[in-house]
């Protein structure tokens, strides 16, 4: 362009230009009315007068790389041109912080040395999306960030946003795994105890329930008795975590499926050793004739009808039981349905044979 | 700390498990945390996550089950000196204790609400404003046994910044109290007395006359109020006026709410001077700002935009009539 040329363009034509040093000590020439955007530059040229020559380049800030500088540019030209729509300019702000989580935490941290806020404003609400739901691992990973807390410090923030259920989840687990640990290190040192059998007859079981034609010392003696056994017996295997047993027992001919409880496995003598998975006890057939002794053929038959009608509803809604003990924490209690459907929550105390007979006897005695 | 602004605060608190920098950033940098999505456990939270938060000047702990207990306060107060606001409402299981350790402690308050908090003692209330001198907004909703005469008395002599208050439901809150409110308090912008039976047209009139930046009162079911505390009201458009030319107030200032449902004994004429005296009262619909439900008597009363609506439709009819 020959100078006639020069003199004939505008002076508002002319774009001015400022030269800014990035990090690098590299200068670049920039349209001022760009460079502006940055109340920083913007201060520099103003008050300071910098900017106007190479000699005397805008010196930016430490985080504002050349890459940097060309993104934050790009942003400010598009930004610039008048007339665009607020639907335009949200779409490309939307692709603009589509980079890498690297890039964009430099982005962020040149555009708030430069005081551009919008464009902070834009990137941070970029790193809070990517932020947010994550677990602390994902973040670090994430940003690549060192793993400098210890387990106790990790833990706490979570261990304190309970109302989280991945949190509670992560701390069930870990709960988990410290018993397994805790477990295994009993278990080496434990020996196993022999199996007892309950040799009792069922007569001495129907004469302990009935507690001696119900004389209250008799029940009370008996249940010492029993405690100090348990006693005894939780003494001797101390050691030994029981799992949770359903027993199954057949009457007359009708699976009856009874989840024990706490005081019942203390109180039956044989004890498994500590499993995994639900154990199931044999099945134990026994004979009513004892039971049946002395009394009328239509009362009898009337009584094995109601036995199998229980049997049968016991059977039927069994799962919903389940589900409504185990969700009601009530593991502890067994439930008893009599023929009048009086339900009866008893903490068990006998073995499951027992039970049932409890239950023909609470029957014969309506 | 700019990005974390604007996360939840849940990730704000798991971000803190991240890195020491991060940690610390937080626990020295953050200034606003709610903990009101925390359902179950709030006071635990409460109890390990504010010591560690030593700039917080905002804290929200609204419940919908009452949660927290007086030992979580007792921390606020102890660890956090720089607290302006706090959200306490519905812990109905704070006890005196809570109001006192937070007099001693959080000396800066500038917004309390204890709304539902209905253990709390006038006394504490009281020995809370003699130490938070500071308070702009105070809601008190509920409070029974807080806000009584006695209470609002303390607040009146030593809260003289106070703004807003809201007394809803307090019905131990007679004229004297509301009366050393309104001269111990000038700058009152929001009263809400609804529901407070026992205060009279003194009240009202006491709020006329002394706080000339009154921009909303509510007087929900206050059947004691008469045609006299409206003229009041009305009349105290001219005093401020006059003031405020003096001190360059703008033409802005006055009531733009009002809430007189159920004040069945005020009369139309008295509560049309209240409306013709502040053109920010509204009786048109989308605008509703003079709210007088339940006064069938006030049926003739409207606001000047809707006298004129009225006129410009009489005056020309519409082509098809």
């Amino acid at each position: 362009m020959s100078e006639t040329d020069l003199a004939v363009i505008k002076p508002e034509m002319m774009k001015p230009y400022v030269w800014l040093q990035t990090s690098d000590d590299s200068i670049q020439q920039v349209e001022q009315e760009i460079a502006m955007f940055s109340p920083l530059i913007c201060q520099e040229i103003i008050q300071k007068g910098m900017g106007s020559s190479k000699n005397c380049a805008i010196c930016l800030p430490q985080q504002v790389s050349p890459a940097m500088l060309s993104l934050i540019l790009d942003y400010c030209r598009f930004h610039q041109v008048p007339g665009r729509s607020n639907k335009e300019r949200k779409s490309y702000d939307e692709k603009f912080v589509r980079i890498d989580t690297e890039r964009l935490c430099e982005l962020t941290s040149a555009a708030d040395s430069l005081q551009l806020k919008p464009l902070v404003d834009l990137t941070s609400r970029a790193l809070a999306r990517i932020i947010e739901g994550k677990t602390p691992e994902e973040i670090r990973d994430i940003f690549h960030l060192p793993d400098d807390l210890t387990e106790e410090e990790k833990l706490e923030p979570l261990r304190n946003i309970t109302a989280d259920p991945r949190i509670r989840l992560l701390n069930r687990l870990y709960a988990k795994k410290r018993k397994e640990l805790k477990e295994r290190g009993r278990l080496k040192n434990v020996e196993v105890e022999e199996e007892h059998v309950d040799e009792r007859s069922v007569d001495d079981l129907l004469s302990f329930i009935n507690g001696n034609d119900g004389d209250p010392k008799g029940v009370k003696t008996s249940k010492n008795k029993k405690k100090n056994r348990r006693k005894k017996e939780q003494q001797k295997n101390s050691s030994l975590k029981e799992a949770s047993e359903m027993n199954k027992k057949e009457v007359n001919g009708h699976d009856i499926r009874h989840q024990s409880s706490e005081a019942e496995r203390i109180s039956e003598t044989s004890y498994l050793p500590y499993a995994e998975d639900d154990t199931f006890s044999p099945k134990v057939e026994f004979d009513d004739g004892d039971i049946d002794d002395e009394i009328d053929p239509a009362l009898k038959e009337k009584i094995d009808r109601e036995v199998e009608d229980f049997a049968r509803r016991l059977n039927s809604d069994w799962p919903e039981r389940m589900q409504e003990l185990l969700s009601s924490g009530q593991e502890r209690k067994t439930m008893l349905f009599t023929t009048d459907g009086f339900l009866r929550r008893q903490a068990c105390m006998f073995s499951p044979c027992v039970t049932v007979f409890f239950l023909i006897h609470h029957m014969l005695s309506n | 700390m700019q990005i974390l602004s604007l996360v939840d605060d849940q990730t704000v608190i798991t971000a803190s498990g991240v890195c020491r920098g991060w940690r610390d950033a937080i626990y020295f940098g953050l200034a606003r945390l709610s903990l009101s999505w925390c359902s179950k456990s709030m006071n635990n939270l409460v109890l390990s996550l504010v010591p560690k938060f030593v700039k917080l000047q905002t804290l929200i702990l609204r419940q919908d089950k009452p949660q927290l207990e007086d030992n979580a306060v007792e921390t606020i107060a102890k660890c956090c000196h720089e607290l302006q606001i706090l959200d306490l409402s519905k812990s109905f299981k704070l006890t005196d204790h809570s109001l006192y350790e937070l007099a001693l402690g959080c000396r800066d308050l500038t917004k309390l609400n204890i709304s539902g908090c209905s253990a709390f003692s006038d006394n504490a209330l009281a020995y809370l404003a003699s130490f938070c001198r500071k308070l702009k907004v105070l809601n008190l909703c509920g409070c029974v046994r807080a806000a009584s005469d006695t209470a609002l008395q303390a607040i009146g002599q030593y809260c003289n910044q106070l703004q807003s208050l809201n007394l809803g439901w307090c019905d131990n809150v007679g004229d004297v109290g509301v009366t050393t409110l309104a001269y111990g308090c000038p700058d009152l912008r929001i009263v809400d007395l609804c529901g407070c039976v026992r205060i009279t047209d003194d009240s009202v009139i006491a709020l006329a006359t002394r706080c000339p930046h009154l921009r909303s009162l509510g007087l929900y079911y206050c059947k004691n109020i008469t045609d006299r505390a409206m003229y009041s009201l009305a009349h105290s458009k001219v005093n401020n006026r006059m003031w405020g030319s003096v001190k360059g107030g703008n033409d802005e200032d006055g009531l733009r709410t009002l809430n007189i449902s159920q004040c069945t004994a005020l009369t139309p004429s008295a509560v049309q001077a209240v409306c013709d005296s502040f053109p920010s009262l509204h009786t048109c619909s989308g605008r509703h700002s003079l709210i007088m439900s339940g006064c069938l008597n006030l049926t003739s009363v409207h606001c000047a935009c809707a006298v004129h609506a009225h006129r410009a439709f009489t005056t020309f009819p519409h082509p098809a009539h």
